[in-house]
C-alpha cells in the first residue's frame, strides 16, 4: 500500500506513470500539489498540516490594493469596522457616551460598502443585512457597551470566516437579537407579531 | 552576463489547484452527485476512471480528480489571468466540499508551471545559471557538470509555504499520424528547449471551509506568485 509523500520530501521514481503528467519531465515526482491523475489507492494519513489553529485570514488573503475582489475588499472594510467598534467599546467602557456614539456612527457609514460585497456568500449577506436593520431600528439611539461588544465580536468572527454558512450566520443574527438589537425590518416584525396574535 | 527575467517572459503551461482534507468517507456515497453536477456545468465532461477511492473525470475545461482525502482540478491550457481556471476550481470544490461534508482543509495548494523557450538547451542552462540562485563556485560536482541544470527551493512558515523549481529542459514530440487521415505530412516532429519554472504555493495551517473562497484565493495567490518570482528572478 502506498502512503502519501511527506510535504518536505521528494518521492523518487515510481513505475506507474500518470495518464497525462502535469508536471514537466523530471526524473522524480515532486511532492506537493499533484498532477491530475496520480494513481493512488489508499491514503491512510493526511499530511500537510499538524497545526490545530486555523490559518490567519490575512495570511490566506494578504492585503492587496491593486487587486479588486469582493472578499479581499470586504476584509479591508471589516478591519476598519473592527477598529472603529474597538474604539467605541473603549469609549463606552470609560462612560464617554458621545465619543462611543461617534465611532458607532462612523461604523454605520461602512455598512453600504460591506453590503456591496454580499456576493461573498449568503451567510455574509445575512449578517450585514441584520446589522443594517439593527442600525435603522435604533433610530439614532446609542448602543450599550454590551451591544457594541456583541457587534464587535460578530464582525470579528465574520472577518475570520467571511465565507460563513447561512446557518452559522443565523446564529450570529440570533446573538445580535439576544442583545436587544432589532435585526429585521420593522414591517416584518409587525407582520410576525400580527401572525402570532392571530 | 546576468540575465534579468520576469514572470511575464514565461508562458503558463499548466495549472493545478488541490484541496486536501481528512478522509471523507461520504465519497463512497456521493461521488455520483459530484460527477452529475460536474457534467451539468462543464463541457463534454466524462468519467475517465472510477474506483471507490478515486474518480477522475475530464472535460474541455480540464481534468478533475476526486479522492478520499483530496480533490484537484488541473488544466494544460490555463488562461493568462487564470480567472477562468479559478472559476472552474471554485465550482468543482464547492460541489465536493458540500457533498463530502468537508469542514476543514489540511492543505490548499496551487501549482503553476511556466515555460520560456530558448533556441537550445545550452542557452536555457546559461540563463538559469546566470540567475545565480545557488551560491556555489562553478566546478564539476559529482563528476557530472560544473553548473546545476535544475534548482529547487522551498520556503515554509507556520501558515503558508512555497516551492520553486527552475529547470533547463529539452524535449521532443514525435507523432505518427494514422494513414486514414490522408494528411500531407504523415509525421510530426517537434523539439523544444526551454526553462521551466514550477511554483507550488500552499497553506500549511488548516483552512476552514468558512474561510475559503477558492476563486478569490487562487487569484490572490497568482498575484503573490508573480510578485515573488519577479523579485527572485530580477533580484
Amino acid at each position: 500500500m502506498k502512503t502519501m509523500p511527506d510535504t518536505n520530501t521528494i518521492e523518487f521514481p515510481k513505475p506507474a506513470p500518470d495518464l497525462a503528467p502535469a508536471l514537466g519531465t523530471g526524473g522524480y515526482r515532486l511532492s506537493g500539489t499533484q498532477g491530475p491523475t496520480s494513481a493512488r489507492t489508499a491514503r491512510p494519513v493526511v499530511r500537510g498540516s499538524t497545526a490545530l489553529a486555523p490559518i490567519e485570514i490575512d495570511k490566506l488573503y494578504p492585503a492587496d490594493k491593486g487587486y479588486v475582489s469582493d472578499l479581499i475588499a470586504a476584509l479591508g472594510v471589516l478591519a476598519d469596522a473592527i477598529s472603529l467598534l474597538e474604539q467605541a467599546r473603549v469609549a463606552a467602557r470609560n462612560k464617554e457616551a458621545i465619543t462611543a456614539d461617534r465611532y458607532w456612527q462612523r461604523f454605520q457609514t461602512l455598512l453600504p460598502r460591506l453590503f456591496m460585497h454580499r456576493k461573498i456568500g449568503d451567510g455574509y449577506g445575512a449578517v450585514i443585512n441584520a446589522l443594517h436593520f439593527a442600525c435603522i431600528n435604533q433610530h439614532g439611539a446609542p448602543l450599550s457597551f454590551e451591544q457594541l461588544t456583541t457587534v464587535w465580536r460578530v464582525i470579528k468572527e465574520l472577518r475570520s470566516a467571511p465565507v460563513t454558512s447561512f446557518e452559522q450566520a443565523l446564529k450570529y443574527v440570533q446573538e445580535l437579537e439576544d442583545c436587544r438589537l432589532q435585526v429585521y425590518p420593522a414591517t416584518i416584525s409587525e407582520l410576525i407579531e400580527e401572525q402570532e396574535d392571530e | 552576463m546576468p540575465v534579468s527575467l520576469s514572470v511575464a517572459d514565461f508562458k503558463a503551461t499548466n495549472a493545478v489547484c488541490e484541496l486536501r482534507y481528512e478522509n471523507a468517507y461520504l465519497i463512497y456515497d456521493r461521488t455520483g452527485q459530484v460527477c452529475h453536477e460536474a457534467r451539468a456545468f462543464y463541457t463534454n465532461c466524462n468519467v475517465v476512471t472510477a474506483s471507490p477511492n478515486q474518480t477522475i473525470f475530464q472535460s474541455d475545461e480540464g481534468a478533475f480528480a476526486l479522492e478520499l482525502s483530496q480533490c484537484r482540478f488541473s488544466t494544460n491550457r490555463p488562461d493568462a489571468s487564470l480567472e477562468k481556471f479559478a472559476g472552474h476550481c471554485k465550482t468543482f470544490f464547492d460541489s465536493v466540499t458540500i457533498h463530502l461534508d468537508v469542514r476543514v482543509f489540511t492543505r490548499v495548494g496551487l501549482r503553476i508551471t511556466f515555460r520560456k523557450d530558448f533556441k537550445d538547451l545550452e542557452e536555457a542552462k546559461a540563463v538559469l545559471n546566470s540567475l545565480k540562485l545557488v551560491n556555489l563556485r562553478a566546478e564539476e560536482r559529482f563528476g557530472a557538470a560544473p553548473e546545476p541544470h535544475e534548482v529547487f527551493l522551498r520556503w515554509e512558515g507556520a501558515q503558508v509555504g512555497a516551492m520553486l523549481r527552475l529547470k533547463a529542459e529539452s524535449g521532443k514530440i514525435d507523432i505518427i499520424l494514422p494513414p486514414e487521415l490522408e494528411a500531407e505530412k504523415s509525421e510530426i516532429h517537434k523539439s523544444f528547449n526551454g526553462l521551466i519554472l514550477d511554483v507550488d504555493y500552499y497553506t500549511v495551517a488548516p483552512v476552514e471551509r468558512s474561510q475559503l473562497d477558492a476563486s478569490a484565493w487562487i487569484l490572490r495567490s497568482v498575484r503573490t506568485i508573480r510578485k515573488n518570482i519577479d523579485t527572485i528572478l530580477g533580484k
